[in-house]
């Protein structure tokens, strides 16, 4: 039986050695991405283009514009005369975070005038920018009123801070986690796309009925072609790997082979579902819009973009059937936290739920699809 | 043999009745967006909340207690699990149990009575599981602004200088309302990729060679196409936008028709390069794997969806603007809840065309040679 497995194993490598393209492509193109998007993504909410509105003009005034300047997640590149010219540019959204400094700052700050308000302007059309651009303005002032109060000795503002410590990631830099987590994306693609035309490509060209007359049981003829699957996937996420750690060197705290072994489990789990649209679908089209629209849907409830917690129950309980979504919090652990088989226990234990429930259904449908 | 518009429209005509003939083709070019967009939204509207906090409380006074009343009190942080030693918070932080954790220092309550000395200001320690960098940034701005306003409750003085944050077109910054626009951008790009494996079908089906046959001529089919699906993805651009404002009440400030003429510039940015990997490959499959590779994927994570386009990098720039669903994100955002005009949006519906016009002439001459 494993012959037999093994011999329609190696055809579908000579079909597919055959598709010059699409060979190089299967190989170059989960490397390719991953290049591509790490090049592409930032360190996470940095550099938001700043515009201020200066009317106090005073050594205070640009003092603070300079600490404004000197965080990570500001960047001051326009200084309008007016709110009006302010408007302009966070209309066109040239600038993500306006503020406009009162007349009356720095006498303000000296204790000689009343107390006054900085204007503090996010584009709300971003909310992840909008906050973090307030809740900057509002570090660099609390900072700010900190450093004039022991400098002249008198309590001002601020009295209570909180101080963060931060494990595992200390600058907060996105990438750490962005990088690792598009391996997961792009090996699911890879696997999914090959596995979900399985049958669906030979049924549509009329090669299907070819198979079927072979002494092949349905079930070898169905492990041979995710064998294909399954080896490619796997050869992916190793060299996706590589370019990971050597190239944008995000650290690797735990153990590789766990990782491995965790890797090639979620590529057969995938490989299940990819079947079951496979034996759903009647012609490839239809395969390739079942399969885009999956993985839109696995992206979203990966964890990846928004915290499954976050989500509503209804979504939160698809989620846990996405096998993206756990393998995404195994990588999370052992590369950046170096965790060992007991802290991923429950992601593994969910993972080999999935593929139990979805490979019978795989065998199943595929097997019926089939006859 | 020069080109004819009749051609054109019957090609359109046949292009038409072949979406709309098989139901399930019908629904994932025209319906499906909207109905991806409803699902999508629930998902991506998320504000920081249900934070699982940890708490170490050394000091163990009514001050202490009321700073954790007044952080837990709207139900964001919940309080996830209470410890008595550091190791036991760094444990649940590994295990993923709790988000991030308060450590309270003994004497808080008295250095908080007597406030800040000129060489120390009292603090709260958080420790927070950075291995999610954009979450807990979130969630630590949050909890800094939490902490700031309790100790300035109990502070007798005012300060001399206070931010008035005021976030416009969207006040109460609701995450579903920036979300929801951004997000049409991504479910358009399903038109296009319907596209791509129309044209793949005909050729590994081998119906091309007789459509070759017929009088119609390669410039025209190609057109004749694109029309069709630039068509059919205006009923989807249109049921997702009624989607948007209907269901999810995001507000339409701009105007519809710059949102119509707009999402055609789009199409034909994403159809023109749609065309362009139709004619390069052979394979259905090949097409969906191309198709994944230049929009789908690239389209949630360097297109400004979450995270802003990287503006200081040269590199990531390029990446960011080559791709169509960048510049669409921009769009929709501007034309929903600025409600700017084609001004203030020239640079980007200006690319769009720039990359739809070369794309579509390079296919159709592409195209003229291999029949030709």
């Amino acid at each position: 039986m494993l012959a037999r497995i093994w011999n329609l194993a190696v055809k579908e490598f000579i079909q597919l050695a055959r598709d010059r393209l699409m060979t190089g492509f299967l190989l170059l193109f989960p490397v390719g991405q991953l290049m591509l998007l790490a090049v592409a993504t930032g360190q996470g909410i940095r550099h938001l283009s700043l515009a201020v509105v200066d009317f106090d003009r005073s050594t205070q005034s640009r003092a603070f514009i300079q600490a404004l300047d000197n965080t990570p997640e500001l960047e001051w590149r326009y200084q309008p005369s007016s709110e009006a010219e302010l408007a302009g540019l966070i209309d066109e959204g040239q600038a993500a975070v306006g503020v406009v400094l009162p007349d009356g700052f720095s006498a303000a700050l000296a204790g000689s005038a009343e107390p006054v308000a900085i204007q503090v302007i996010v584009d709300g059309s971003n909310t992840t920018v909008a906050s973090t651009g307030q809740s900057t303005v509002d570090g660099v002032l609390s900072d700010f009123l900190g450093r004039l109060a022991k400098r002249s000795g008198i309590s001002i503002g601020a009295p209570l801070q909180l101080r963060a410590e931060i494990r595992y990631n200390p600058t907060l830099n996105a990438r750490l986690f962005t990088i690792p987590a598009q391996m997961g994306f792009i090996v699911y693609q890879v696997t999914l796309a090959i596995a979900s035309l399985a049958f669906a490509r030979e049924r549509e060209l009329g090669t299907l009925e070819a198979l079927l007359v072979t002494p092949m049981r349905r079930f070898e003829l169905i492990s041979g072609k995710g064998t294909l699957a399954w080896l490619l996937g796997g050869l992916d996420f190793v060299l996706m790997y590589q370019v990971v750690t050597r190239v944008f060197a995000v650290p690797m705290r735990g153990s590789f082979a766990l990782l491995l072994a965790c890797g090639l489990f979620f590529v057969a789990v995938e490989i299940s579902y990819g079947v079951i649209i496979s034996s759903f679908a009647r012609t490839q089209q239809q395969a390739i819009l079942y399969v885009f629209m999956l993985a839109m849907l696995d992206v979203a409830l990966s964890g990846y973009l928004v915290p499954v917690k976050n989500m509503p129950s209804v979504f939160r309980a698809v989620a846990a059937a996405s096998p993206l979504q756990h393998f995404l919090v195994i990588i999370r652990a052992i590369m950046l936290k170096g965790a060992g088989p007991e802290i991923i226990w429950p992601q593994v234990r969910a993972l080999g739920v999935i593929g139990v429930i979805a490979g019978a259904v795989a065998l199943r449908t595929a097997t019926r699809s089939l006859e | 043999m020069s080109f004819s518009p009749r051609r054109l429209l019957a090609v359109v005509a046949k292009e038409l009745r072949h979406v709309t003939r098989d139901v399930r083709i019908f629904f994932l070019v025209t319906l499906s967006p909207a109905f991806l967009l409803v699902v999508l939204a629930y998902i991506f509207a998320f504000d920081v909340g249900n934070v699982s906090l940890g708490w170490l409380d050394g000091d163990r006074t009514a001050t202490s207690r009321a700073y954790l009343a007044a952080i837990t009190a709207d139900g964001t942080f919940q309080l996830a699990e209470t410890a008595t030693r550091y190791e036991d918070l760094e444990s649940a932080i590994l295990a993923g149990r709790i988000d991030v954790a308060l450590v309270v220092p003994p004497g808080f309550g008295r250095d908080l009575a007597r406030g800040p000395s000129a060489s120390d200001t009292p603090a709260v320690l958080a420790l927070a599981d950075g291995s999610d960098a954009i979450i807990t940034s979130q969630v630590l701005g949050n909890l800094s602004a939490r902490t700031a306003a309790f100790g300035a409750r109990l502070s007798p003085q005012s300060s001399p200088v206070e931010t008035r944050p005021r976030a416009w077109y969207n006040p109460d910054l609701k995450s579903l309302r920036s979300m929801v626009p951004g997000l049409l951008a991504i479910v358009l790009t399903l038109p296009a990729l319907a596209l791509t494996l129309a044209v793949t079908r005909e050729k590994e089906m081998g119906t091309l060679e007789a459509l070759i046959a017929t009088p119609v001529r390669g410039p025209e089919f190609l057109l004749g196409k694109l029309i069709a699906y630039v068509l059919t993805g205006l009923a989807s651009a249109s049921a997702a936008a009624a989607v948007a404002v209907l269901w999810f009440s995001v507000p339409f400030r701009g105007s519809f028709g710059l949102y119509l003429a707009l999402a055609v510039d789009f199409y034909l940015a994403t159809m023109g390069v749609s065309l362009l990997i139709a004619q390069l490959v052979k394979s259905q499959q090949t097409a969906m794997l191309l198709v994944l590779f230049f929009f789908f994927v690239p389209g949630f994570f360097v297109s400004g969806l979450i995270s802003p386009v990287n503006t200081s990098s040269t590199s990531s720039v390029l990446i960011s603007y080559a791709l169509p669903s960048t510049h669409f994100i921009a769009i929709t955002r501007s034309i929903f809840l600025k409600g700017v005009g084609l001004a203030q949006l020239r640079l980007h519906a200006g690319l769009l065309a720039v990359m739809g016009i070369a794309s579509v002439s390079v296919s159709l001459l592409a195209f003229r040679k291999r029949i030709g």
